[in-house]
């Protein structure tokens, strides 16, 4: 079920009044309610892959029970090896056999022998990456002994499925949401509110900022031949703000929607086009997955210790098989590899912690030192987009040397210019806004708080009324495919 | 007393949602009117297809001569001179690129709301049979829609539209920026342009544009599906008019030569035209072998004749019926 379709319009208002006025004196009711609203969900889509969900929820279940109840550190970490071995199996026949299989026919056709290989006709299930990486955390934690293992299977079974973030994240660690299944739901009239003004904005980002560049990154990408390299620029510059919006739009959704039932996720996204590097743009995009390749990759294989050779070897893994988690494909792999080189440099001269705090933090505009770090990164993050958003590796680069071509200064006019720049303007709107906003959690959490409640209530109205009049074809989200 | 307290909350929490969007609801319906008010008189929206449906809505249509088909109807027979020359009131209800699945609903809606026509002309052409895919300028049926019976009981012919499109108000609107601005252009009154047709007619005064060629170096030869359900429901129409006292006339107007040979069953699509008129005794006039299809200067693209050629058309068919029409 996608957050920006009528079927949500129906479904999320229904689960509510259910769940605080029919569940809500009884926690394991509640609880066994969200589990299956969860399921509904996810079936909306495809109730056949509901089955993956279960299997991993069963297995990792009882790994923690099998964890709790051995002591032998050998037996621990058989158990914890078959929880990862299951978990990314199921990842790997449904994700990336196909892409195994076609690297290598054409790893033999190099050396002129043909192979066949069956390729799978799966359809990928939505979410399965995130949802695979919330179970597998929770094995991970436990065999490190940061988390004791429930016995409430319900509470745990909804953890893995917990609707708002099953498909499309924030990818959760059971530390932070699993003990919130475990106490009473008190229903917080403020947060609630505040729920709802975060999901305004998420559906804000979606369905007007990322829904809107969506139809002009598609049809620069697909006929990238035609265009010159000014426009070929601003193909990927819409792409920039079409996953942006899209991605940190579903995440505000999640989080506004989850706060409707009592739940507090983790944050997501923080201003991450306001980065004045790379390092600080990795510490404020997906936060979840970011800090989970740190936790469970990058710390294992000895994070920042060692020799730098090996430090660097670390950064190459965890980029690449970052970029490899988005998807089964060599540009995938490629974007990794393009921001572990953009980074790298600033780990090896040290400078990779240098901006922690939101940039212009005690004033109203940045300086002009940080103004130009700001577009350097923000330039250099979407070329990097290009190889996320190209079909292959050959587009990618027909895409790039097609932007470093003379034509960077010759612009191609579209047949809608108006749209374009009612477009341009939009983008505009919500970079100004996100910029006013950049101190909060997300860009409007307090917005016109010093002003008449009028003031503010206008605002809001003013998003319905653009979400309504602006917002692009209906689309599905882009990270449902990861 | 928490489970009390709870309640509350969640309750004064719904009433506030409530009293936010109440402006909204309020407010939903006459923004609805305005913008379907405003959109169905534009002149020049959906390529003038707004034009006929009000044209039909406001029951203005006194036509014995009605002309139906798909774009080839409305670019190729130009009413004023079926006018001139068999001084009989003449209207075009050419849809462009849709089949006769949406030309029948219209041919509906045209009975219901205006007095019926004594003949109706059917402008043949190869897709006629073939099922849509989806619904080409979909935006045509948006101000009539809403609590529209008609429309909601032949939803499967609108498939782009889900049903709360016919109940709620501005849903159907919501990211239809083009429309909502062309209302606004319209109630404002900056709406300068000419009327886009004229009793469902516009000769285009264009020049051959060379998509054809360009479709020949993608495709050597395309091959059209007849779809049974669109043929039954054709023959269903020829009854109905046969019983309503109309007389139907089918005419397949002139396609570029070259044109033919690319579409590999056009023999079948032809034949069943010609098998249908004779099986209803209906009168079949084919043009595509006319001396106006050899003549590249009559035609924009393979299938559309310019103004030049429309004309030349029209007037020469409107001599070959008058012995039909009396």
């Amino acid at each position: 079920m996608l957050f920006n379709s009528i079927d949500f319009a129906i479904f999320l208002p229904l689960v509510f009044l259910i769940y605080w006025f029919v569940t809500g004196k009884n926690l394991k009711i509640q609880n066994l309610f969200i589990l299956a609203a969860s399921y509904v969900f996810y079936a909306w889509w495809d109730w056949r892959f509901l089955s993956l969900i279960a299997f991993s929820t069963v297995l990792d279940y009882f790994i923690g029970q099998f964890l709790l109840k051995t002591e032998e550190q050998k037996k621990r970490k058989i158990l914890l090896w078959i929880s990862i071995t299951v978990n990314l199996s199921f990842l790997g026949v449904f994700k990336y056999f196909n892409f195994f299989a076609d690297t290598f026919v054409q790893a033999f056709s190099l050396f002129g022998r043909e192979i066949r290989v069956e390729s799978l006709k799966v359809i990928l299930p939505v979410g399965i990456s995130f949802y695979t990486f919330q179970t597998l955390s929770y094995s991970i934690d436990v065999y490190k002994r940061k988390l004791v293992p429930t016995k409430d299977f319900v509470a745990f079974a909804s953890f893995v499925a917990f609707f708002p973030q099953l498909v499309a994240g924030p990818i959760e660690r059971a530390v932070n949401l699993l003990p919130q299944f475990f106490v009473k739901r008190k229903f917080d009239y403020n947060s609630a509110v505040d729920g709802l003004r975060q999901m305004l904005w998420g559906f804000f980002k979606k369905m007007v900022i990322a829904d809107r560049c969506a139809e002009y990154a598609n049809q620069i990408f697909n006929n990238s031949d035609q265009y010159s390299g000014l426009v070929l620029f601003m193909g990927a510059v819409f792409f920039a703000f079409q996953i942006y919006g899209d991605f940190s739009g579903y995440s505000d959704i999640a989080i506004g929607v989850s706060r409707l039932f009592g739940f507090n996720l983790k944050r997501n996204f923080a201003f991450p086009y306001f980065s004045r590097d790379i390092a600080e743009f990795w510490r404020r995009w997906h936060i979840s997955l970011s800090t989970w390749f740190r936790d469970y990759v990058y710390i294992s294989l000895g994070g920042n210790r060692g020799s730098k050779i090996m430090q660097i070897r670390n950064i190459l893994i965890v980029f690449i098989v970052s970029g490899f988690w988005h998807g089964a494909n060599w540009t995938f792999i490629c974007w990794g590899l393009v921001n572990a080189l953009f980074f790298l440099p600033l780990m090896l001269t040290k400078k990779n912690r240098n901006h922690l705090d939101i940039v212009a933090a005690g004033s109203v505009l940045p300086g002009f030192g940080d103004f130009l770090r700001i577009s350097f990164t923000f330039i250099i993050t979407t070329l990097a987009w290009v190889f996320f958003r190209a079909e292959n590796m050959s587009h990618a680069f027909s895409y790039l040397s097609g932007i470093f071509s003379p034509s960077i200064l010759t612009y191609t006019p579209f047949d809608d210019s108006w749209r374009i720049l009612m477009t341009i303007g939009l983008i505009l709107f919500f970079v100004v806004f996100e910029w006013i906003g950049r101190r909060g959690e997300y860009a409007i959490e307090k917005l016109f708080f010093g002003y008449n409640r009028f003031v503010r209530l206008g605002f809001y109205y003013l998003i319905l009324i653009l979400i309504f009049v602006s917002g692009g074809t209906q689309q599905t989200f882009i990270y449902f495919q990861f | 007393m928490e489970k009390i307290n709870n309640k509350k909350q969640v309750l004064k929490f719904l009433g506030r949602i409530f009293l936010f969007l109440l402006p909204v609801i309020l407010l939903a319906y006459p923004a609805d009117v305005f913008i379907s008010k405003n959109l169905e008189k534009s002149v020049v929206h959906v390529a003038g297809e707004m034009i006929v449906w009000t044209d039909i809505y406001d029951g203005k249509i006194n036509a014995d001569i009605a002309i139906y088909g798909s774009s080839r109807a409305w670019v190729h027979f130009s009413p004023s001179i079926l006018e001139d020359s068999l001084n009989l009131p003449a209207y075009n209800f050419g849809m462009d690129g849709l089949n006769f699945t949406f030309q029948y609903f219209r041919h509906k809606q045209y009975l219901k709301y205006n007095k019926k026509p004594k003949y109706i002309i059917i402008s043949g052409d190869l897709f006629f049979f073939e099922e849509e895919d989806g619904f080409y300028n979909y935006s045509q049926i948006m101000p009539y829609m809403l609590f529209n019976s008609d429309y909601f009981k032949n939803r499967e012919t609108f498939k782009v539209y889900n049903m709360f499109s016919y109940f709620i108000p501005l849903y159907r609107y919501s990211g239809q920026n083009s429309e909502i601005l062309r209302a606004l252009i319209y109630a404002l009154g900056l709406e300068r342009e000419k009327p886009y047709r004229v009793k469902g007619y516009m000769g285009q005064d264009l020049q051959w544009t060379g998509d054809f060629e360009k479709a020949q170096k993608e495709k050597k030869q395309i091959e059209v599906n007849i779809n049974e359900k669109i043929k039954a429901l054709f023959e269903r129409f020829i009854e109905e008019c046969q019983a309503d006292g109309i007389k139907v006339i089918i005419v397949y107007s002139p396609e570029y030569a070259g044109y033919r040979e690319f579409v590999a069953n056009r023999n079948q699509i032809t034949d069943t035209y010609k098998s249908i008129a004779e099986k209803y005794n209906l009168t079949f006039l084919d043009y595509s072998e006319d001396s106006i299809s050899y003549d590249i200067g009559n035609f924009y693209n393979a299938t559309h004749m310019n103004k030049r050629g429309s004309e030349m058309f029209t007037a020469k068919f409107a001599s070959d019926i008058k012995g039909i029409i009396k």
